[in-house]
């Protein structure tokens, strides 16, 4: 992926702001921002700084009050609501914190519903859920099962299935494993990081560091402004260790030698922000 | 404490679910409305009628006899009564008579008319307000006249007799309780005595005397009329003949007979207006119940929370129910209030309807009746909903209601169901949660079945009125042609047969007095049964040879006779052996009715004077013109007294009891359309209302506006429309066994008035689009919020 491709969502000026008993409260503030094709993009931030409000407004869940938000180079901006619900089908795919799978319907179903949005055709949509829900691990009996009758884990990687169903240009993830132990949480940024070296975009919002660890660029925003940007790719360039006779290290090696700088570079970068 | 915390939890939830709420008061409010009014006409009007009776000291009996027959001997059969406690005699003039009623129509009546001067302690006349002095050539006429007659003071009056004509100017209005009645067509006119002298002199054939009886056992009076008119004039063929021929007048109505007439249509419109509250009131107790149960479940987690706190399931039912009572009483108080302030214009329309003035007040007894028998059903219903509290442990109360290991299935998977995305979402929220559907189903259903039964009983007599016509007035041909001379009965027949106007014709008598088994019977007599037309025949068949005769159901009953029975038929002194053959049906002459063939008549009275041919036309509509045609001597040959037009008198008479069904039926109506709405809002909005944030997620997932609303309106729709058809359909079935019931008590044991399918078609389709129209606008709830609003909520 190279910085001459035109970004996949682009906004500028983007401002939200919400009135709450006569107070304006502005979240997000002139925001100018790029989303490139196939990048695990990661937003963070302190409580309060706009992360969800950002996500939802770069997906069309939300509107801006200002500004501009640019998917593919077509302005989401004075969409219907019919409008944005048909391009959202399409084009993007939601995980959020509480999971949000629909209680009524078994995990399978879920999946189908958000699947017969866009296709007619219940046996390619079948197909497809099948072997998403295969590589999530969730075995087809579970997969009859109701939400509320399998674990935080199973649902939300349900969710994540959900999500790709219908191969999305963006896949944004909202605190994803914000409900999930540790365990769980890790198998759901083990999936996101799979569908990333797939070439799936994803949009992260979280405010955990070894989730953060898992994108290619970090976005900090500061009373809903982009504070910082880190684009973690480069600041693995130069980190391969050299061996003891000046022949490579091994992969392991290399391995954790990328791990630690990436986190370094990460940690460096956070401090500065204010994290 | 507990109490004061029972009666936050209550108030805060009313609070939340204003909506709600206001949908339930209006339920229990209509309820209670429809109920008051029932409870009100059921206690009152008869109460209302008994106090006008005792007011004027109304006799238990009182017998109008021509003075052609009458001889003081007949006198003693009541004077001599050791049970008799009041009697008084007086000179009337009493004679059949034709008047113009209500818009040119004709009244045919027993005018019975005595003089403002005479002492009476009995039957007082109680003049209305706006009567003015009588005078020579002035009237009082019953309150009758007025409100179904459109007569006032200051109009001219004219009673015809044949060629004769009496004229008298209106003066005013009386109360009449016992002779004001359409049904039984005997009134009381009062003049000035110099007036009344005037008429007996003009028409001597007219003076009568009218006795006016009381006993110490009211109950009495109707078995002493009978046996007065049966035995008085035991041995006076004469007299005999003259009753029978119409020449001499013999009536003796009892208080209650008269009673019975006068309220009847209050008592079966009581019955209908209760019936109806039952069934609103009915669906007010499954809305009831529906918003518990609706309320525990989404309010499951917290009910966990203070089960783990340590609060019993009482404590918690505690709080329900008292939402309940609080609600249904707010409902039940403005209901009955909305009742009382409706009973005035009821009142005046049953006024209209007997001329029996009913003013009613404040009914404390059926508000007491009402607001608690309302209160107390709705705490037991709502206290039933909450049973499963008692069932359901604090984990699984904050499981959302799921018990561990619940493996419920998965019904009606995406991938098999082969229909539009929201249809099957729909589908599988109906399979789901079926109570919903059912609720909606069952209330739906009630409110069409009670509007289809109304919509039928106007359709019967309001708009198709023949059946009604029959029913009530027995055989009723389109004209009664009556000539002068009885040997000219067979020409006038001959000629009217040949008549291009008239679709058959048959010689007719009926009312004339005869003996069956000893007791008095009224005979119904034509040359051919098989030109009648009406309901008259309720099981067997008419008879048809000299020897056969049918009676009568309810005097079958009275005598314990049956088809197959033989019985003896007397008239004067002959006396003859007749097979029962079948029953008939009639309310004319109390039930007293004995039908046989005019070769069946001859064999007990041989000089039957023949004077009336039944006639039935082609065009009923030209009935007016035909006998104005026909007493202006333009259609026969030979003279005749009169054509009597018997479509146009039944309508005049029995028209009102259209007008107020018409009234009935529109209100059921708008009823059964508010409760159609308000289940629909009262279901769809807390399911709306339940299911904002899957709506919210479904936005998000990229689900249209239109998507939504699809699978709102495909969820709860249906069912509406299933239960508008199911009620229409059921009532439409159910609706001649109803009606049945109603006119059993009067002698009408098959009654043929069946719903209209058009109309019922066309009521179902009406209240299912209601329910759609219904349906999209609370779906409305779906539309204005964004996906943001609902995933953020």
């Amino acid at each position: 992926m190279t910085t001459d491709q035109a970004p996949l969502i682009q906004t500028e000026k983007l401002s939200k702001t919400f009135s709450r008993e006569g107070v304006q409260q502005h979240v997000l503030r002139n925001l100018d921002l790029e989303i490139r094709e196939g990048d695990f993009t990661v937003v963070m931030g302190s409580s309060g700084a706009g992360k969800s409000t950002l996500l939802y407004a770069l997906s069309g869940i939300d509107t801006p009050t200002l500004g501009e938000v640019r998917f593919k180079g077509r302005s989401l901006v004075g969409l219907s609501q019919s409008e944005l619900a048909r391009f959202r089908r399409r084009a993007c795919g939601f995980v959020f914190q509480q999971i949000n799978l629909l209680e009524t319907l078994s995990l399978f179903d879920n999946a189908m519903a958000a699947g017969l949005l866009v296709s007619k055709d219940r046996a390619a949509v079948a197909a497809r859920a099948d072997e998403l829900f295969e590589r999530v691990g969730i075995d087809p009996a579970t997969r009859r099962k109701l939400p509320a009758q399998t674990s935080g884990g199973e649902a939300q990687r349900a969710a994540v299935v959900r999500a790709l169903v219908n191969s999305p240009d963006v896949l944004f993830a909202d605190e994803p494993t914000g409900a999930l132990d540790q365990a769980s949480g890790t198998a759901v940024l083990d999936l996101l990081s799979a569908v990333r070296a797939e070439g799936q975009t994803v949009v992260m919002v979280t405010h955990d560091l070894k989730s953060a660890r898992r994108g290619d660029r970090v976005v900090y925003l500061r009373d809903g402004q982009v504070a910082g940007e880190l684009d973690l790719r480069a600041a693995l360039a130069g980190a391969v260790p050299a061996g003891r006779d000046g022949a490579d290290a091994g992969t392991a090696a290399k391995a954790e030698a990328a791990r630690a700088a990436r986190d370094d570079a990460l940690r460096s970068f956070l401090i500065e922000m204010g994290w | 404490m507990t109490v004061r915390r029972t009666l936050l939890l209550a108030r805060a939830a009313l609070r939340r679910k204003r909506g709600q709420t206001a949908v339930l008061i209006a339920f229990v409010a209509l309820a209670a409305a429809v109920a008051t009014l029932g409870l009100a006409v059921s206690l009152g009007y008869t109460a209302a009628y008994d106090r006008m009776a005792a007011q004027a000291n109304v006799p238990h009996l009182a017998i109008v006899e021509s003075d052609s027959i009458y001889a003081p001997a007949h006198l003693s059969r009541i004077a001599e009564r050791p049970d008799l406690t009041a009697l008084e005699t007086e000179a009337v003039f009493a004679a059949g008579a034709k008047t113009a009623f209500s818009d040119g129509g004709d009244l045919t009546l027993l005018a019975m008319i005595v003089s403002d001067g005479q002492e009476r302690s009995m039957d007082r006349v109680e003049t209305r307000p706006g009567a003015v002095a009588l005078r020579y050539g002035a009237v009082y006429l019953p309150y009758m006249f007025q409100v179904a007659g459109d007569y006032a003071v200051g109009d001219q009056i004219a009673l015809s007799r044949g060629e004769d004509l009496v004229e008298l100017t209106v003066a005013g209005f009386t109360d009449e309780a016992m002779f004001g009645s359409q049904l039984y067509q005997l009134y009381r006119f009062v003049v000035t005595a110099d007036t009344l002298a005037g008429l007996l002199e003009r028409f001597p054939d007219a003076r009568s005397t009218l006795i006016a009886a009381q006993f110490s056992d009211p109950a009495v009076a109707g078995a002493v009329a009978l046996d007065y008119t049966s035995h008085v004039l035991d041995g006076d063929q004469a007299a005999m003949d003259a009753v029978a021929s119409g020449g001499a007048v013999l009536r003796a109505p009892d208080w209650e007979e008269m009673r019975r007439g006068r309220v009847f249509f209050a008592d079966i419109l009581a019955v209908i207006t209760m019936t109806f509250a039952g069934l609103v009131g009915a669906v007010a107790l499954i809305m009831i119940h529906f918003r518990v149960r609706a309320h525990i479940d989404d309010s499951m987690a917290d009910i966990g929370a203070l089960k783990a706190l340590g609060y019993t399931s009482g404590q918690i039912a505690a709080g329900l129910v008292l939402q309940v009572g609080l609600v249904t009483a707010a409902g039940a108080v403005a209901g009955t209030v909305a009742g009382h302030a409706a009973l005035p214009a009821l009142a005046d329309a049953l006024s209209a309807q007997s001329a029996l003035t009913w003013r009613p007040g404040f009914d404390w007894a059926a508000a007491g009746i009402c607001l608690g028998g309302i209160l107390a059903v709705a705490l037991a219903v709502a206290a039933w909903a909450c049973w499963r509290l008692r069932r359901l442990p604090a984990l699984a109360a904050l499981r959302s209601g799921l018990e561990a290991h619940d493996f419920k299935r998965d019904r009606l998977p995406l991938r098999r169901l082969r229909v539009r995305l929201p249809l099957a979402l729909a589908l599988k929220a109906v399979v789901r949660a079926p109570a919903q559907g059912v609720t909606i189903v069952v209330a739906v259903a009630a409110a069409a079945f009670m509007a289809t039964a109304a919509l039928a009983a106007y359709h019967n007599m309001g708009l198709e009125r023949e059946n009604f016509y029959q029913v009530v007035g027995g055989e009723v041909p389109d004209i009664v042609v009556e000539v002068a001379a009885p040997a000219d009965a067979p020409a006038a027949l001959a000629q009217l047969e040949a008549r291009p106007e008239v679709r058959q014709a048959a010689e007719y008598s009926n009312t004339f007095r005869l003996r069956l088994n000893g007791e008095l019977t009224f005979g119904l007599v034509t040359g051919d049964f098989d030109k009648f037309e009406g309901t008259l025949l309720y099981r067997g068949r008419f008879p048809v040879h000299p020897n056969e005769a049918a009676l009568a159901a309810r005097q079958a009953e009275l005598l314990g006779l049956a088809v197959g029975d033989e019985v003896r038929l007397a008239a004067g002194g002959a006396d003859e052996a007749y097979l029962v053959t079948g029953l008939i049906q009639t309310m004319n002459e109390s039930g007293m009715v004995t039908a046989l063939t005019s070769a069946g008549l001859e064999r007990i009275w041989p000089d039957h004077p023949w004077t009336q041919i039944a006639v039935y036309l082609e065009d009923v509509d030209a009935a007016a013109a035909f006998a104005d045609r026909l007493e202006a001597g333009q259609v026969l040959s030979v003279p005749l007294l009169g054509a009597l037009n018997l479509r146009e008198q039944a309508s005049s008479q029995l028209d009102s009891y259209g007008t107020i069904m018409a009234g009935v039926a529109g209100v059921v109506l708008v009823v059964a359309a508010a409760v159609t709405t308000l289940v629909l809002i009262g279901v769809l909005g807390t399911a709306v209302r339940r299911q904002r944030r899957p709506f919210g997620i479904q936005r998000a997932l990229g689900f249209t506006t239109r998507q939504l609303v699809a699978e709102v309106v495909a969820t709860y729709w249906p069912a509406a429309a299933l239960g508008a058809v199911l009620g229409c359909a059921v009532g439409g079935v159910g609706f001649p066994p109803l009606i049945g019931l109603m006119f059993r008590s009067l002698g009408i044991y098959s009654v043929k008035m069946a719903a209209s399918v058009p109309e019922t078609a066309l009521l179902a389709a009406g209240l299912a689009a209601l329910a759609l129209a219904v349906a999209l606008a609370a779906a409305g709830g779906v539309r204005r919020a964004t996906a943001y609003t609902l995933v953020s909520d």
